[in-house]
Parts: structure tokens; C-alpha cells; sequence
């Protein structure tokens, strides 16, 4: 990272952007991987140095023993997704997609709180939100076809006058959810850059971490968590009208 | 870009288009790209944390949940095991009290039956010998009297005899002895 020189004090020089760093060809277009990519790496690396670790120690752990320690806390981890995906789904269904929601919100958390790490946050790229936003949607679908069969589909142009707006609003669902966890990752990440790029130096060292624990932690744990119940919420609609 | 409004001039270009430098929207190829490789991820994410991290952590869980759910009910039953051994125990033991009292009853009884009898054969027995005694001490008086009547015409005799003088032998004496007891009799003696 370069300074910029202005006057006699230094600032730093403002980077909130996507980097790209080696072509390749996709479908015949060029496209390259980003600072994203390289950011969601090392995400999932972290998450999987964590599971891991918690395998290890799940291996090593004695059923017939209370748990201590780190085994604990996974315990506690688990635990509070399994309770969550229940309470939001019921228990008849929260099992089932237990597993991806706690995925789901373990990579979330890990990428807005990247931000602390110096990375980019993989979260504002929308790249990333719209893939997450479209796995929800085709789990949205999934379950719509399997419990309510046909009428998921028809109950899209009933009454038919409404049925534009009906569509609209499913087609909306995804590119909502995306967009708000896009957009408030990316208006940190902005707003971060811009700090960091409009004060001098010597003072990024201890006030702008003020502005990351709203930015990166707070804000970055609520959407995380929000579109977690989000995906919650829109699955489970379809298990309602089952009857 | 030595000015506040240059720098942010440059961060407005960044933001509305792309460049080489960096960017940060678009909806091109890239944008594609991008979707599939997080979508990728996040399916790979999800089988892994599934496989290393959910599946045996539920597991593990599970187990302690059964076991604890298996001592629970143990304890259960046996508490409810040992309320019924109590209560046969109380039962038992009242029993053992009644069974006692009785025995101890029937005891008594007999205890009591049993020194009538003995009583009653020690005074069956003492009375015989009372009877005994007194017969042997009527037989002794008898045997006494006896002796002592004997004794009696012996010095009756040997006194009649030296008044009598040397006119009767020792055969006649014998003979007066003997007529004369016989003219008596033991009624005599015994009245």
C-alpha cells in the first residue's frame, strides 16, 4: 500500500475495491480471480482449521464425560444452531437443514468479521451474496415443490389479477436478501477505506477500531445473523400451508 | 492525486465503473463467475462442515444424551427397586414382629403349661415321698416298738428268772417266754 504524500502529513492511500490478480477463461470470457476469491479462501480456511480441530477433539472425547474446554465450546456452537434451526423451522424440520444453516451462518460471520483481518470481506461482493441468496432460493423452491406439490406454483396466480406481484415478490426474495447483506457489508467496507484514507497515519492506529466494532462486528454479526433467520423464515413458509 | 477532491474524485470512478486498478459492482461474466465459485464453496463448505464438524459433534452428544437418559432411568428403577425392597422389608419385618409375638404367645403357654406340669409332678412326687416317709417312719416306730418289747420280756425275764430262782431250766424259761407272747399279742403293744 502506497502514501500519499500531502504536505507534511501522511495518509494512506484509499482502497475499498475488488483487486484482480490472474485471468482465465469462462465460457470464452475472460475473467479473473479476485481479491474476493482469494479472501473467501482464506475464510474457509479458517472454518475448516476450526471443524478440524473440533473433529479432533470430538474423537478424543469421552461420551461418558462432561465435555470441557474447547469440546465445550463446539458443543455450545452446535447446539445453539440445532435450537435456532428449530426454533425457526420447528423441530420436525429444523434438523434437516440444520447443517446448512449453521454452514451458512459460520462462513457469514467469518467473512464480515474478515474485515478485522485486513482482508476484503467476502460478503461485499455481490458476487458472493447473490450465489448465497440463490442457494436460499432453490431451498425456498425445494421445499415448496415437496410439501405444497402444485399449488406452489398456483397459488402464484391466485387471485390472477395479483399474480404479477406475486412473481415479482419471489423473484424479489433472492435479490433482496442479497442486496441487503451486500449493501451494508459494502457501506462498512466503504466507509472503512474512506477513514482510513482521509485521516493521516499516525491516527489509524487506534480510533478507526471505534468504528470496527460497529462496522465489522455489530453490523457484521446482525446481517449475518439476519439473513441466517431470513432463509429461516422463507423455507419454513412453505411448511405452514402444507395443510 | 494530491488533494482531498482528487482522491475522492478517484474513489467515485472506482465506485461507478470498473478499471484495471480495482472494482466494485458489476453485472458481467465475472459476476457469474463468482456466484458459481461461492456457490461452490458453500457447497463444499457444507459437506465438510457436515462430515467434521455437525454430524459426529451431534453424535457425540447423542451418546451422552443416551447415557445419561440409561443412568437416569437405572437410578429410576432402582430407586423404585429399593421402595419395593423397603416395603417388603417393612412388611417382612412387621411379619417377623407378628410371627415373634406369637411364638413368643405360644412359648409363654407352654412355658406356663409346662411349670403347671412340672408343679404338679413335684407335688405329685413330694407327696409320695411325704407318704413314703411316713409310712417308713410308722414301719421304724413299729420296728422300735418291736425291739423295745423284746427287749422289755428279756428283762422281764431275766428279772422273773432270778426271782424264780434254779427251779426252772433254760428250756422252760424259753417256753414261759414264748407262751407268754403269744398269750399277748402285738395288739398289745401296739394300742
Amino acid at each position: 500500500m502506497e502514501s500519499l504524500a500531502l504536505t507534511s502529513v501522511t495518509f494512506c492511500e484509499v482502497d475499498f475495491g475488488i483487486h484482480n490478480y490472474k485471468d482465465f477463461s469462462f465460457f470464452g470470457h475472460q475473467v479473473y480471480i479476485t481479491s474476493t476469491h482469494i479472501a473467501i479462501g482464506i475464510v474457509m480456511a479458517i472454518i475448516l482449521i476450526f471443524a478440524i480441530a473440533a473433529n479432533i477433539a470430538i474423537r478424543r472425547a469421552d461420551p461418558e464425560k462432561a465435555p470441557t474446554g474447547f469440546l465445550n465450546v463446539v458443543e455450545f456452537m452446535v447446539q445453539a444452531i440445532d435450537n435456532m434451526a428449530e426454533g425457526g423451522m420447528g423441530a420436525e424440520h429444523g434438523g434437516r437443514y440444520a447443517n446448512y444453516l449453521g454452514s451458512l451462518f459460520m462462513f457469514l460471520v467469518v467473512s464480515n468479521l474478515s474485515g478485522l483481518l485486513g482482508l476484503r470481506p467476502p460478503t461485499a461482493d455481490y458476487g458472493t451474496t447473490f450465489a448465497l441468496a440463490i442457494i436460499t432460493f432453490v431451498l425456498i423452491h425445494y421445499a415448496g415443490f415437496k410439501y405444497q406439490k402444485l399449488k406452489h406454483i398456483t397459488s402464484l396466480f391466485d387471485p390472477i389479477l395479483l399474480s404479477p406481484i406475486n412473481i415479482i415478490g419471489e423473484i424479489a426474495t433472492p435479490i433482496s436478501m442479497s442486496l441487503r447483506l451486500f449493501g451494508n457489508i459494502l457501506s462498512g467496507t466503504v466507509l472503512m477505506g474512506l477513514i482510513y484514507g482521509l485521516i493521516p497515519k499516525i491516527l489509524t492506529i487506534a480510533w478507526p477500531g471505534v468504528l470496527h466494532i460497529y462496522f465489522d462486528i455489530f453490523s457484521g454479526c446482525i446481517q449475518a445473523y439476519v439473513f441466517v433467520m431470513l432463509t429461516m423464515v422463507f423455507i419454513s413458509q412453505n411448511f405452514e400451508t402444507e395443510e | 492525486m494530491n488533494t482531498f477532491y482528487e482522491l475522492f474524485s478517484f474513489n467515485v470512478t472506482v465506485m461507478a465503473a470498473q478499471t484495471d486498478e480495482s472494482w466494485i459492482f458489476g453485472l458481467d461474466w465475472q459476476f457469474l463467475a463468482d456466484a458459481l465459485i461461492l456457490a461452490a464453496a458453500m457447497l463444499v463448505l457444507f459437506a465438510l462442515l457436515s462430515f467434521l464438524l455437525f454430524n459426529p459433534a451431534r453424535a457425540l452428544m447423542k451418546a451422552r444424551q443416551d447415557k445419561i437418559d440409561a443412568d437416569i432411568k437405572k437410578a429410576r428403577e432402582d430407586k423404585e427397586e429399593a421402595v419395593k425392597l423397603r416395603e417388603q422389608y417393612n412388611s417382612k419385618m412387621a411379619l417377623a414382629d407378628k410371627e415373634a409375638d406369637e411364638l413368643l404367645s405360644e412359648a409363654r403357654k407352654k412355658a406356663l403349661k409346662r411349670e403347671a406340669e412340672i408343679t404338679g409332678e413335684a407335688k405329685t412326687e413330694a407327696d409320695r415321698i411325704i407318704k413314703r416317709a411316713n409310712k417308713e417312719a410308722q414301719l421304724e416306730v413299729l420296728r422300735v416298738q418291736d425291739d423295745m418289747k423284746k427287749e422289755m420280756i428279756q428283762v422281764a425275764s431275766v428279772m422273773a428268772g432270778k426271782f424264780v430262782g434254779n427251779s426252772l431250766t433254760d428250756e422252760e424259761q424259753q417256753a414261759l417266754v414264748d407262751q407268754t407272747l403269744k398269750e399277748m399279742g402285738d395288739d398289745t403293744w401296739q394300742a
